[in-house]
């Protein structure tokens, strides 16, 4: 266990201010600015709320059907479902954009259950009778979720971060080594799908998603399709948010281009009508296009990283594809254990040193 | 062939749909509503729309299920095509809850919404002070937008509109209030009938009241006060939501619906009289089923010989 009295000082620099970057900060917070006196947090990051991906993203928690053995990861993510729950009922729920929402997973032939199917809520089979609604899929199940709007929940988190005196700068970080140079004791990578412009990394690519914002506020289900053929998110889904309904989608690897396309928005927007014929009347509002940061699994370690003489301590916090807000308290959590541990190190090293 | 005369009276949701299945499936009648209330001032316009019935006790249940069965999938057909928007049509999930276990946990009309199951252990957590609920999907319909859309259907097929005043039948007072939580998706409703939470296309209802032989049209700022008082421990996130407005509407109260045929002596000649009312609180939830079961009333009557005038 950590004393007060013997680390003083610890600057901690986290870049990246969309959800993972915030929720980061709130964790480490939370679990350590009664033991570490003074904690100064500081978030770095070149876009804030409404301009990150987490801003862009519909909200519906769910993660991908399958984990493909990334145990951690749906740990995380039923951590995150459940911390997300417990706020429901908190006089603060709707500042912070979080409500229930019930709703359609369609599948064309029969799946193994997926990976969420204990986290969410009356988790069952479609019946019959409401495939029939439902041409060309065969197969499904119906949940009730969560909705978690990052246009509402990152502006509380900051406020949340603000009244807790947590810094924030906006500036591009260059690399790791500007940070620790000015001082900072912890770096925490959260800078989403280009954190390859601070270390390159091949397995993160960006997995391009536009989506079109309509008013349609008679519906009151997501509906997700999924097509093993096509990929995840590369099949038509419907999402109600508080105000808009958001409709997808497309996973383009690679793709680095935030331009929307007017070919993306002809084929989501027949693909969706096909699946929802009421859509046809709804009022378009806007389209956005959003870089998912893909990777085969999300990045969230250590790394101690040389600098000449001395070393500093970096987490890594990214590779969240399309889940990002699905994960982020799992892995924020994840974070300030490894902070903790950092932490710990130190001690040690302060005690050894001063027996000398 | 000289046509048939119908006079329906009444232009609320069964008086409309009553009308709607006579003009579209009998070619031989020239159909004429008659009423002294539209949209937007009949109850339905008022009424949240979920369609969720209760069980009547002199009517035989096949029947009231067929009555439910046909409504459902009536509303259904529109609520999966382009229409659903126009006529305020659409799937809508969420809870029935109860303070005590209820004796019927499985009501008869569960077969015919979707997914119809018991609320698990952990949806329960959030309603500490009920102990059993029953989650399913059925459909809400916006009469603000389904009467005008009936109406429409209904002139298309010829049918004609007189303004005048109608019967008045013994009203269930209720009342609502329309907040502003766009954030709220599924229903929640208390089984015992006296506090539900209704998210609508623009608005939710919360309400509400059943106070019998009450005709006061009055908003009642005491009602208010309960409704929002208990529909806010339900649902905790209403607190912050604005009030748009509150309404009152008057259900029209009877034991069971009045949904049979008669004939009336007038002029020298018998006339079928079809009765179609008296539906209280399940007026939309039966509108359809009952329209038409009062049709094949009307096309028995016109077939049959009416009993002899007693001189």
């Amino acid at each position: 266990m950590i004393q007060n009295t013997q680390l003083a000082d610890m600057r901690v620099c986290i870049i990246g201010a969309g959800v993972i970057g915030l929720s980061t900060a709130q964790s480490i917070y939370q679990h350590f600015h009664s033991r570490i006196s003074p904690l100064t947090i500081e978030v770095y990051a070149d876009v804030f709320t409404p301009l990150t991906t987490s801003d862009g993203a519909a909200g519906l928690w769910q993660p991908y059907l399958y984990d493909k053995g990334n145990v951690q990861e749906t740990k995380w993510n039923k951590e995150t479902f459940d911390y997300l729950l417990s706020c429901l009922s908190s006089p603060d729920s709707v500042k912070m954009g979080i409500f229930l929402q019930s709703g359609y997973n369609l599948c064309p032939e029969p799946l193994p259950d997926p990976s969420f199917k204990n986290a969410v809520l009356g988790f069952r089979q479609l019946t019959k009778r409401e495939l029939d609604m439902f041409p060309g899929y065969s197969f499904g199940w119906f949940n009730t979720a969560l909705m978690i709007e990052g246009k509402t929940y990152l502006p509380w988190l900051m406020d949340w971060l603000r009244q807790r005196k947590v810094k924030f700068y906006q500036r591009k970080i260059g690399s790791f080594k500007e940070l620790a140079d000015s001082g900072a004791d912890v770096i925490i990578n959260c800078s989403g799908v280009r954190s390859g412009d601070l270390q390159p990394d091949p397995e993160l690519q960006p997995a391009r998603g536009q989506i079109i914002k309509v008013d349609a506020p008679w519906l009151k289900h997501w509906i997700l399709t999924h097509d093993s053929s096509s990929g995840v998110y590369n099949s038509p889904y419907i999402i109600p948010g508080s105000r808009l309904v958001t409709v997808g989608g497309v996973f383009q690897v690679g793709n680095w281009n935030l331009q929307n396309s007017s070919v993306d928005h002809k084929n989501i927007w027949e693909a969706a009508c096909k699946l929802e014929p009421s859509l046809q009347h709804a009022r378009i509002v806007e389209d956005w296009t959003g870089l998912r940061p893909a990777r085969s699994k999300v990045r969230l370690e250590r790394e101690t990283i040389r600098s000449g003489p001395t070393s500093f301590e970096v987490i890594h916090n990214y590779g969240h594809g399309g889940f990002g807000l699905t994960i982020h308290r799992g892995c924020a959590e994840e974070a300030a254990r490894l902070f903790g541990q950092i932490l710990e190190q130190k001690v040690l090293l302060a005690h050894s040193k001063s027996r000398l | 062939m000289k046509r048939v005369k119908v006079l329906v009276v009444g232009a609320g949701v069964v008086g409309l749909s009553t009308a709607v299945c006579v003009a579209e499936t009998l070619p031989y009648c020239s159909v004429t509503v008659i009423a002294e209330k539209f949209s937007p001032d009949t109850t339905g316009d008022g009424a949240a729309g979920i369609l969720l019935p209760k069980e009547f006790p002199d009517i035989p249940l096949e029947r009231q299920k067929r009555w439910f069965k046909e409504s459902f999938d009536h509303l259904l057909a529109i609520a999966d095509s382009p229409q659903a928007s126009d006529a305020g049509v659409y799937l809508s999930s969420g809870y029935q809850i109860f303070k005590d276990i209820p004796s019927d946990k499985k009501p008869f009309w569960s077969d015919f919404v979707f997914g119809f199951r018991y609320m698990t252990d952990r949806e329960m957590k959030r309603f500490p002070n009920h102990k059993f609920g029953q989650a399913f999907t059925t459909i809400k319909c916006e009469c603000l937008n389904y009467l005008p859309w009936l109406e429409k259907r209904f002139r298309a097929v010829g049918g004609q509109i007189i303004h005048e005043k109608d019967e008045e039948v013994y009203p269930i007072r209720g009342q609502i209030l329309k907040v502003s939580a766009p954030w709220l998706k599924n229903f929640i409703r208390d089984g015992d009938g006296n506090t539900y939470i209704y998210p609508g296309i623009r608005y939710v209802s919360i309400g509400g009241t059943r106070q019998a032989e009450d005709w006061r049209l009055e908003v009642d700022k005491e009602d208010s006060e309960g409704i929002l008082e208990r529909c806010c421990r339900l649902e905790p996130s209403l607190r912050g939501a604005q009030v748009m407005c509150e309404w009152v509407g008057l259900r029209p109260g009877r034991a069971n619906p009045r949904v049979e045929h008669e004939y009336l002596h007038l002029q020298g000649r018998q006339v079928p009289l079809v009765h179609n009312y008296g539906h209280g609180g399940c007026g939309v939830t039966l509108s359809w089923g009952t329209a038409l079961d009062a049709l094949d009333l009307l096309r028995q009557s016109l077939f049959e010989k009416p009993p002899q005038a007693r001189l």
